[in-house]
């Protein structure tokens, strides 16, 4: 039998109106930062979570990463209404790049934390200098940090 | 876990398509082919199922990430399944597994699977202890280093998060091992198998069982330390003839003689008495060793299906010492040491024709020459008697050292050795017509000899010619 998993379709999350709403709902925290998305923007932004956890072949349970990164980065002086929405869009494929590079070690708050302490400081808001270079060489540090910790342990178990 | 083949009356479930190592799935699949199962069930048990998965990513993830790469989910998701699977597979039948899943009842099945899960794991343990402390002690480097690996993987298996896969290297083949099994499940029933498999060889005396080991490596060439052998299948086909030669005891060292009675025992048989013999060698062989476990006779009895092809192929080819392990020294036949002098008397001579004509198989009566004859004159004697038939010939002159044979070639070829006895040599075309029949056949055992030997048995030709 093959591909048994068939049975049982994997979704994304299909953009339902309740969905929408959710994302919507945060408009009454970030609004006290003239930050505000609009339905289309709501809309868009569950387009990316789509496909960035479509090509970063995730299975992802719900919004709430979604939602944590706007409360998070709605707070930061670098983000302006003009390209709030396209901010957030690429913050979301940022957020699941690095799950897959720090190989799920490190939770969702955790993460968006570190993101936000780099994009505020060291990338003065360049999503650029954020995805590129800061992120970038986390991963490989926290990477190289985890192999170092794996073969003490494995010396320490002989 | 109940395994099925049979068409149910009562149902239009077909048991022959529910797969055994896919259980949970293939039953919604048949049950959904043959009406059993509503669509909205089995949305239902998907909707369950996908509940069920989001509450163990969550517990993987320890509640700080709601997301993970789709290969861990999958894995995840094929460890509910199988937890689920062993469950179904525990009650009374497809029926009772459809009537569960209606009820819509995925979570019960799914903690019912993963107590069962968790009670293998533990029969498993408890097998591999028994093992270890009656484990055999042959040098083949497979057997023990996969009992090695098995005792780590009970503490790295991971049956919540993945149940289906088990971190071990098994290198020692067992003689029947299910590879479709998968996850703890397969791991018992290698347990198990390998647990017969031992407790059988163990009614052996080990340095016989090492010594069978040693002489299956001469006999295939191989390195038996290294390769991957099953000890039990080598055990089990010389016993098996051990009993066929109607040794009162079951044994894995065969004799010469032994070995002989079981060739005489199955030459001539079709492939149904072959059969029917192995068979009944098999039962015999249980009974003396007071084998009454239905598993192990079910285990050993199958057995005959893989012995018969490899015994007929052998008999075919007249190499069954392939098949019997026989030891080295048994398997050398003595060479015959015949004399210029010592004759035998006539009756006694008369009695031996006699013997010989009553025997009618061809070793055996190659053995009655070896054994009573002891002078070149005597053996000629015997060959002029009529007392042997066509192949019958052969059988004696290939126990024949070349001095023998050298004997015998001087006699033959008289005229041509005569004429010219310096230049006489075997490697020329030996056919030649000859009044008797034992010289016609010699000359035919001689035109199948290799270069190398006609050339060793010239030279006994040659250095008698010097002597005379």
């Amino acid at each position: 039998m093959k591909n048994m998993l068939d049975i049982f379709r994997f979704h994304t999350g299909g953009i339902s109106e309740l969905t929408l709403n959710e994302l919507l709902k945060t408009n009454e925290e970030s609004k006290k930062y003239r930050l505000m998305l609009t339905a289309a923007d709501a809309r868009g932004l569950m387009e990316t979570r789509n496909q960035a956890i479509s090509s970063h072949g995730r299975v992802e349970l719900g919004i709430e990463p979604v939602k944590k990164i706007i409360a998070a980065f709605c707070t930061s002086p670098y983000i302006h209404q003009t390209e709030y929405a396209r901010t957030m869009s690429q913050l979301i494929e940022v957020f699941y790049y690095m799950k897959n590079e720090t190989e799920d070690r490190i939770g969702d708050d955790e993460l968006i934390g570190i993101m936000v302490e780099f994009f505020n400081n060291s990338c003065q808001g360049s999503l650029e200098l954020l995805r590129d270079r800061e992120m970038d060489r986390y991963a490989r540090q926290f990477r190289s940090d985890i192999q170092a910790r794996i073969k003490t342990l494995e010396g320490d178990e002989r | 876990m109940n395994s099925y083949s049979s068409l149910d009356p009562l149902t239009h479930i077909r048991k022959q398509r529910l797969d055994p190592y896919h259980y949970t799935i293939s039953l919604i699949q048949e049950g959904t082919r043959a009406g059993q199962l509503e669509q909205e069930t089995v949305e239902e048990i998907q909707v369950q199922l996908m509940s069920l998965l989001a509450e163990l990513i969550l517990r993987y993830n320890a509640g700080e990430s709601t997301s993970l790469k789709t290969e861990t989910a999958q894995r995840i998701l094929l460890s509910i399944l199988y937890s689920m699977d062993a469950c179904m597979l525990s009650l009374n039948g497809p029926e009772e597994a459809l009537t569960l899943l209606k009820k819509g009842r995925v979570r019960e099945i799914y903690d019912r699977g993963v107590a069962l899960v968790a009670s293998c794991r533990e029969e498993s343990e408890r097998l591999y202890e028994e093992i270890m402390d009656t484990m055999l002690d042959v040098p083949i480097v497979a057997y023990h280093s996969t009992l090695n690996s098995l005792g780590g993987c009970f503490r790295s298996y991971d049956l919540i998060f993945d149940a289906r896969d088990i971190r071990v290297d098994i290198d020692y083949p067992l003689l029947f091992d299910d590879m479709q099994m998968e996850g703890i499940f397969y791991i018992r029933q290698y347990l198990q198998k390998l647990q017969m498999e031992t407790e059988f060889c163990r009614h052996f005396n080990i340095a016989d069982v090492k010594k069978l080991l040693h002489n299956y490596g001469r006999v295939y060439r191989i390195n038996y330390r290294e390769s991957l052998i099953n000890v039990f299948e080598i055990v089990l086909t010389n016993a098996i003839f051990s009993v066929i030669s109607g040794s009162k005891a079951v044994a894995v060292r065969l004799s010469w003689d032994q070995y002989k009675l079981v060739k005489g025992k199955l030459s001539g048989l079709d492939p149904i008495q072959c059969r029917r013999m192995i068979n009944q060698a098999i039962q015999d062989m249980m009974a003396m060793m007071g084998i009454d476990q239905p598993g192990w006779k079910e285990y050993i009895s199958r057995f005959t299906p893989l012995l018969l092809p490899r015994l007929l192929s052998a008999l075919e080819s007249n190499c069954l010492d392939n098949v019997i392990i026989l030891d080295q020294e048994q398997k050398q036949l003595p060479h015959m040491l015949l004399d210029e002098g010592r004759r035998m008397d006539d009756d006694s001579f008369r009695s031996l024709i006699n013997k010989i004509l009553s025997c009618s198989d061809r070793e055996e009566k190659a053995a009655i020459i070896t054994a009573s004859t002891h002078s070149i004159g005597d053996f000629v004697d015997v060959l002029e008697a009529d007392c042997m038939f066509g192949e019958e010939y052969r059988a004696v002159f290939s126990i024949l050292g070349d001095m023998e044979l050298s004997l015998l070639a001087r006699i033959v070829f008289v005229d041509e050795i005569r004429a010219d006895p310096a230049g006489f040599t075997l490697e020329k075309d030996v056919m030649r017509y000859c009044q008797e029949q034992w010289q016609t056949e010699y000359v035919g055992f001689l035109s199948g000899l290799s270069k190398k030997r006609l050339r060793s048995v010239d030279q006994y030709i040659h250095a008698s010619i010097q002597l005379s």
